[in-house]
């Protein structure tokens, strides 16, 4: 059954390009929805419990990423949260999991590396 | 590593990977001045902490322009203003990141910023043009700076 798909980016470009690579990597999406930074990513997870993967970017404005997983978390929320950053240092990683997210994808990437770090949530 | 080696291994691999472009880094002797009336885009990312500096992509706007319509996966020249200050934003913001990735220390990012127009000069108070690195796509070249506090 395809999986929604919560895509937090303040890039509309990257939100698009995720989109698409998601696709080309032959994951099983339903719908992907877009917000610009971890305000508008919470107000969509409201109004679609259904999602059932997020993929958040770390900068952003208003809501930085690793306040976004903290917020969710808070809600008891418990969707997977895969980070896509270019946040990539080793203590970035450990500070983004301990706030509660699943994985980690660096920019830049390709479909191949979406696929594998991916596809287990699918 | 000199950062004009970083910064050339890092903008070939995100330009190859996310806009699909072979780019070549210039040496100064490579270098063709470019017309100063033509239209400049530029994004710049400030980095704070251990070290402190920005990292600047300026590309002529047709090369902006193309990225655009890449990354958007849209027609020849069907992007808009926006979507090109968008990903040469996105561009910047990638390319900054991962040479911050780089450095020793504890340091964070900030959200790029994004000019456009002619005959500009990218400058900050206090910060040094630490590296100028030209790169060639399909004719045309666009530049990466690094300016950091000495």
């Amino acid at each position: 059954m395809p999986k929604n798909v919560l895509v937090v980016d303040d890039s509309g470009v990257m939100r698009k390009m995720i989109g698409r690579s998601l696709r080309q990597a032959g994951l099983d999406c339903g719908e992907i929805f877009e917000g610009g930074d971890g305000v508008e990513g919470l107000s969509l997870l409201s109004s679609h419990p259904e999602v059932a993967l997020i993929l958040s970017d770390w900068n952003m404005p208003n809501m930085d990423g690793i306040t976004f997983v903290k917020e969710v978390r808070a809600k008891g929320i418990n969707t997977p949260i895969v980070m896509i950053t270019t946040e990539a240092t080793d203590s970035r990683v450990a500070d983004v999991k301990a706030a509660g997210a699943n994985g980690y994808v660096c920019k830049p990437f390709t479909p191949e590396a979406l696929q594998k770090e991916l596809g287990g949530f699918f | 590593m000199a950062y004009e080696e970083q910064i050339a291994q890092i903008v070939s691999s995100i330009l190859n990977t996310m806009v699909g472009w072979q780019v070549t880094p210039l040496s100064q002797s490579e270098i063709v001045p470019e017309d100063p009336e033509k239209i400049s885009v530029s994004g710049c990312v400030t980095i704070g902490g251990d070290w402190e500096g920005c990292v600047i992509l300026t590309m002529p706007q047709n090369i902006a322009h193309e990225s655009a319509d890449t990354m958007f996966a849209l027609d020849p020249g069907a992007a808009s203003k926006e979507e090109v200050r968008d990903c040469v934003g996105e561009l910047t913001n990638m390319i900054g990141g991962n040479f911050k990735s780089q450095l020793e220390g504890k340091n964070m990012l900030s959200i790029p910023s994004v000019v456009e127009g002619k005959e500009y000069t990218v400058s900050s108070p206090g910060l040094h043009r630490v590296c100028s690195q030209l790169f060639e796509y399909d004719g045309k070249n666009f530049e990466v700076s690094v300016l950091q506090r000495i």
